[in-house]
């Protein structure tokens, strides 16, 4: 009920419906462009959601997010280049369906498993969040911090790339989380002397140079050639056959989506993934996949809208992000003084059912903007790359000088931005990184006032059924992680004791 | 069998910002298990990242290099130098020369950009970010200042 009711009027004043229009079309626009994310978006978005009230700032940034999912499908199919890092799977069957001249369908029909996939999201969302919150209201501080450790351990081990590496990026996070004033006890820590550094280094700095800078240093050059045909409404119009075959597989997608969207450490890449290779699977032609199957390119794109979408569930109910957008979307949150945590809800109600209703109004607008508008999105595939990153950079630096008015601000910035680049070069992925940052400092303060209530005793802490299974877990997780990292090491070392 | 590469360059740095913080943290003091000093939780991180970065470094050296993009030199320099004359700029002489500075030299980043093209993009990017962060955002800097 509260959804009519305390949702409706918030997502529906004139303000909030003009930021989520504004959030969805610049996701589809940053999802359509190879090369840059939606993450680096949002980070770009952050200075700017702050001179914003707090609902109307984080409708804009959710919007972009999963504007951008849709978005991302266009130039996976007529370029092969994946917008966002999950639409790389739909160019596997995308790209072909060009090339057999189906481009128009497939846009089409990514368009509706998109719009699927976040609906079947949303409800989710709606109606799991309230049960994991009453559960997690009665956590204390030391189940709040082994959740907080499992989910920091899991974003960094299952994610993209090496686990050790992962992890070592969250433990950077957590070094950088932990700059400024303690809260505790009001010492100021590892601020080099700098006044600057008081109040820590500012997520927006952090999102911006990590992604933003290094993002665009990396891509410059890397800008292929466009896409030279055009695509009309009536080469949209699927056969009957395209429908009756997109439409389980956009289901099961959906269901990959919600399983994988909430669970730390996946998300929407490995939801579109999984989904794709669950379709081959079942399939009874696999042959076709990756000949331009139509199942091939609706399930993906509904599972990573709707791993969008749920990526929510963790978010607002525990306040533990799974991914490093969510992040920084909490970020922006405690930003404006909002704790993120199971009271979000009870204190923030508007808050909460006012996003919600725009996801619903984020979706149709989606849906209306990528049908008809194909044409205009495909011309957009023609502006060179070089017109866009000077401005991009332009926007970042600005965004940066305006919070204090301050160059140090954007000095740290410049700093990120080169200290991101060297990562990505060395195949180091800065994203745990970022969620170690903003949970670092809460499962400090949580580890704290779990010990005080122990009266200091470490064992104790395993005492509660809860948390003896959240931290036996992230015990295992750091022995799987251990373990394939020494691996290859072993058998080296056998190799050369052996006798030859 | 190449002992230099990528990872274990970023491997040292990690171990020696893991080394720093734990000294520091150390001098922070570590207060009782019953109550936490300010120097006990980053302590017990920068322990887990020195070993950590140390696996790391042993491994990547054993191993040869993975085959990875080259660094981008050239926008590496032409963003890093965009950004810092705009920090450098922008308290000095206000919002649009920086950003027309900056941008000019940003555009350099990529290999076919004209010194025409430069200029007049960056007249575009001065008009859009006034019309948004002084008109639309109604942000208090300062568009010019000093010389006038």
């Amino acid at each position: 009920m509260e959804f009519f009711t305390v949702g409706f009027p918030v997502a529906f004043s004139l303000e909030n419906l003009f930021y989520c229009f504004f959030g969805v079309f610049l996701g589809t626009f940053i999802g359509v462009l190879p090369g840059i994310g939606a993450l680096t978006a949002i980070a770009m978005l952050l200075p700017v959601s702050f001179y914003l009230d707090p609902t109307t700032g984080i409708i804009l940034l959710a919007g972009v997010y999963y504007g951008a999912e849709y978005g991302g499908s266009t130039a996976a199919i007529l370029l092969n280049l994946p917008g966002t890092p999950s639409n790389a799977v739909t160019a596997l069957d995308g790209y072909p369906m060009t090339k057999n001249g189906r481009a128009g369908i497939a846009l089409l029909m990514t368009s509706v498993a998109s719009f699927v996939g976040g609906s079947i999201g949303i409800l989710a969302l709606t109606f799991l969040t309230q049960p994991i919150v009453s559960l997690a209201l009665s956590f204390s501080s030391a189940e709040m911090f082994a959740a907080m450790t499992l989910g920091l351990i899991a974003a960094a081990t299952i994610g993209q790339g090496s686990p050790i590496k992962g992890v070592a990026m969250v433990l950077v996070g957590m070094l950088l989380g932990s700059i400024g004033i303690d809260l505790d006890t009001g010492r100021p820590r590892f601020t080099f002397g700098m006044m600057e550094l008081f109040d820590g280094v500012s997520i927006a700095i952090l999102a911006m140079g990590l992604f933003g800078v290094s993002e665009l240093i990396a891509s410059v050059n890397s800008g292929g050639s466009g896409y030279r045909g055009k695509i009309t409404l009536r080469s949209m119009v699927p056969s009957r056959e395209d429908l009756r075959r997109s439409f389980f597989p956009m289901l099961r997608g959906a269901g990959v989506g919600g399983i994988f969207g909430p669970m730390p450490g996946t998300g929407p890449s490995i939801a579109a993934f999984l989904s794709y290779a669950l379709e081959k699977r079942i399939s009874r032609r696999p042959g076709e996949f990756g000949k331009g199957a139509i199942e091939g390119i609706a399930a993906p794109e509904s599972a990573n809208n709707s791993a969008v979408q749920t990526a929510f569930i963790p978010t607002l109910a525990l306040g533990i992000p799974g991914s490093a957008t969510m992040a920084v979307i909490l970020g922006a949150l405690m930003i404006h003084g909002i704790t993120p945590g199971p009271r979000f809800i009870t204190n923030h109600p508007d808050m909460y059912w006012g996003l919600i209703v725009s996801f619903w109004i984020g979706n149709i607008f989606l849906l209306i903007i990528n049908i008809p508008l194909v044409g205009l999105w495909v011309k957009l595939l023609h502006i060179p790359y070089n017109y866009l990153f000077p401005a991009i950079i332009a926007l970042v630096c600005v965004g940066a000088y305006s919070f204090n008015q301050n160059p140090f601000d954007v000095f740290l910035l410049l700093f990120f931005g080169f200290v991101g680049y060297g990562l990505k070069l060395a195949g180091f992925h800065p994203a745990p990184l970022l969620i170690g940052y903003l949970l670092g400092p809460m499962v400090e303060e949580n580890l704290r006032r779990a010990l005080q209530s122990t009266q200091g005793d470490f064992i104790a802490l395993f005492d509660r059924p809860i948390t003896a299974v959240l931290l036996s877990l992230s015990l295992a997780m750091i022995a799987w992680m251990t373990w394939t990292a020494l691996r290859p090491l072993m058998h080296d070392l056998s190799k050369r004791n052996s006798p030859n | 069998m190449r002992v230099f590469n990528r990872e274990v360059v970023v491997g040292l740095v990690l171990l020696a910002m893991a080394l720093y913080f734990a000294s520091t943290a150390m001098d922070y003091g570590l207060g009782s298990a019953r109550r936490l000093g300010p120097g006990y939780f980053p302590l017990v991180v920068a322990i887990a990242l020195a070993i950590l970065s140390a696996i790391i470094v042993v491994i990547a050296a054993r191993r040869p290099e993975a085959t990875a993009a080259p660094p981008q030199w050239r926008a590496l320099a032409a963003i890093g130098a965009g950004i810092f004359l705009f920090a450098y700029i922008a308290p000095r002489y206000g919002l649009v020369p920086a950003v027309a500075v900056g941008s000019i030299v940003t555009a350099f980043a990529d290999r076919r950009t004209t010194a025409a093209g430069s200029v007049i993009l960056s007249g575009g990017i001065c008009a859009g970010v006034v019309a948004v962060f002084h008109f639309g955002l109604g942000l208090p800097i300062a568009l010019f200042r000093g010389v006038w």
